[in-house]
């Protein structure tokens, strides 16, 4: 008991030394806190509001409409409209955009042929990370664009894939997998 | 205030030095960190998974079935690992040994006839885009695998739109052509703010300032002589990560070697000067470290975008990031290396480091002066 008794007293010792003194107050609450809001606001592999650059050859309603589908994302930030094949160059150079979508002149006549209109994605790959998540957004937005297209248009061809995702996690860890855009259920997709 | 002496300037430095020399800790901060960090980062960190370890739930085994199993087998991306029943897929998913599971039910074919592709994707979701890079990468493998039967007329559907994506400056998308440029950033903070932090703190806890003060030597003397050995250590440290980085991980530098030099230079100026500025303002050598750590060092990891993006951050985060030095140079420091002599990014960013530096410079003098004159 004599130990723990001394023990004691040297831990209030130790407690009232570290307090006293501001600067060393400051170093033990300060840090933790600081930390704290640093790791939960800015530490984030989230990739939102990305900044993109549209280049549409096309200017057919097809093309609109699937341009709608990007503007109408939250994930997505229309910063500029371009004219020009070597405007795409400049754009992503000097940091403008992070990301641009270039539909060709052909596009709709490829897609009401059916034969896979195809439209170009240029991201900047100086944020490796950033240049992933945004194309994969790309992607799905494009692949629930032709499930509604080809519902609409050509419901013979379209193959119906239910491809079902699901993303498992513990439910009250869900602040930052809350985030994560999942696609839940069957969804009718195309390639 | 009598003018610089070169004299006096030498002597303090040839002092410095051979404080340093005989320090071995602080070398070891300055060349062996470097080489450390960058070895840890380009072989330990990597954003892309690769071989990311799945299981295959197959109902039927039929050709079609077996088919796309083939396919996932041949992915880079996966290690694909058979297993009978839902059930144990979802036992090895929550014992971590798969990372998601790919169940492809028992009518699968017979529905794939009525062109109607049923798969079921299920992946671990704790780390959100990590969950979302792997379905992609499912998604990519089933698309590959829809294509190759159209080809051989297997198959006949309207393909829609495809995406044909491109990632200018990094074609395979590597993660380490985006971590090494910023570590060197990293490593020039480390040896810039924590390496000075303690440099004048160290005078005073050990009494020598009131030895220093007794000698004809001048203000801007003294914060000379602390700067221009611990410049030279931080250069070398520099050199070192890039030729390291360009030789070891094969990290493209397309931009001017001279024009990364200068700008290092500026940067780790700006660095020296914060942990000058700590290191006169607190005098106390533990809590210059932890000041240092803390507003030197942690800022410049979370809110540089050295590894997290900064535009996806909250607009607070994205103002303050706007007062540390190192977001600056991470701009510089990426568009040099993957992107080349870009001058309409490269030197906005660079004056506002000049600008950086040499407020913080200023502010080290007076700092020192003010401390100096109260004595």
């Amino acid at each position: 008991m004599k130990v723990l008794r001394r023990i004691i007293a040297l831990i209030i010792k130790e407690l009232k030394m570290i307090m006293s003194d501001p600067k060393s107050r400051f170093v033990v609450i300060g840090p933790p806190l600081i930390q704290f809001f640093l790791f939960g606001y800015a530490a984030t592999f989230d990739v939102t509001q990305v900044r993109y650059a549209v280049y549409d050859q096309a200017r057919t309603s097809e093309s609109r409409q699937l341009l709608a589908d990007f503007s109408a994302s939250d994930s997505f930030e229309l910063v500029a409209v371009l004219d020009g094949l070597q405007q795409i160059d400049e754009t992503i150079d000097q940091g403008r955009a992070r990301l641009i979508i270039h539909i060709p002149a052909d596009f709709s006549e490829k897609l009401n042929r059916g034969s896979g209109a195809e439209i170009q994605v240029i991201a900047d790959g100086r944020n490796s990370n950033v240049a992933a998540i945004a194309t994969s957004y790309v992607i799905d937005i494009v692949n629930r664009f032709n499930q509604e297209w080809l519902i609409q248009n050509a419901p013979e061809t379209a193959v119906r894939l239910n491809i079902e995702q699901r993303a498992w996690s513990i439910p009250t860890c869900s602040a930052a997998g809350s985030s994560s855009r999942r696609s839940e259920g069957p969804s009718v997709w195309s390639w | 205030m009598t003018g610089l002496s070169l004299m006096r300037l030498k002597g303090l430095l040839v002092k410095e030095t051979l404080q340093i020399i005989r320090d071995p800790s602080s070398i070891l901060l300055a060349l062996v960190l470097p080489v450390t960090l960058l070895f840890l980062f380009g072989y330990g960190v990597s954003l892309n998974p690769l071989k990311v370890p799945i299981a295959l739930v197959i109902d039927n085994h039929d050709s079609q079935a077996r088919d796309l199993l083939a396919r996932f087998e041949l992915s880079p991306y996966f290690e694909v690992q058979q297993v009978n029943s839902t059930t144990s897929a979802e036992g090895l998913l929550e014992r971590g040994e798969v990372e998601g599971f790919v169940h492809l039910q028992d009518d699968f074919s017979r529905r794939l006839q009525q062109q109607d592709l049923n798969v079921q994707i299920v992946v671990n979701g704790i780390d959100a885009n990590r969950a979302r890079l792997i379905q992609n990468y499912a998604n990519g493998a089933i698309n590959i695998w829809l294509q190759q039967l159209v080809a051989r007329g297997e198959l006949s559907i309207n393909p829609g739109v495809t995406v044909v994506s491109q990632t200018r400056f990094n074609r395979s998308n590597e993660s380490r052509y985006f971590l090494v440029p910023g570590l060197i950033a990293m490593i020039m903070t480390l040896t810039g703010t924590l390496l000075t932090a303690l440099v004048i703190a160290r005078e005073w806890e050990r009494g020598t300032m009131e030895a220093i003060l007794a000698t004809p030597l001048n203000l801007t003397e003294l914060l000379l002589a602390k700067l221009i050995p611990y410049f030279v250590l931080g250069m070398l440290g520099m050199l070192l990560a890039v030729a390291g980085g360009c030789l070891v991980f094969a990290v493209p530098l397309r931009g001017s070697l001279l024009l990364l030099a200068l700008f290092s230079a500026i940067f780790l100026l700006a660095t020296l000067g914060f942990g000058l500025f700590v290191s006169a303002a607190t005098r106390i050598q533990f809590v210059s470290a932890q000041i240092a750590v803390l507003a030197g060092f942690l800022p410049a990891v979370f809110l540089s975008g050295l590894i997290f993006d900064l535009e996806s951050t909250p607009r607070v985060i994205q103002l303050a990031s706007h007062l540390i030095p190192a977001r600056y140079f991470i701009e510089i420091s990426h568009t040099l290396f993957l992107a080349g002599n870009i001058t309409s990014i490269l030197w906005p960013a660079a004056a506002v480091l000049v600008f950086m530096a040499i407020l913080l410079l200023f502010l080290a003098h007076r700092k020192l002066s003010k401390q100096l004159e109260s004595r």
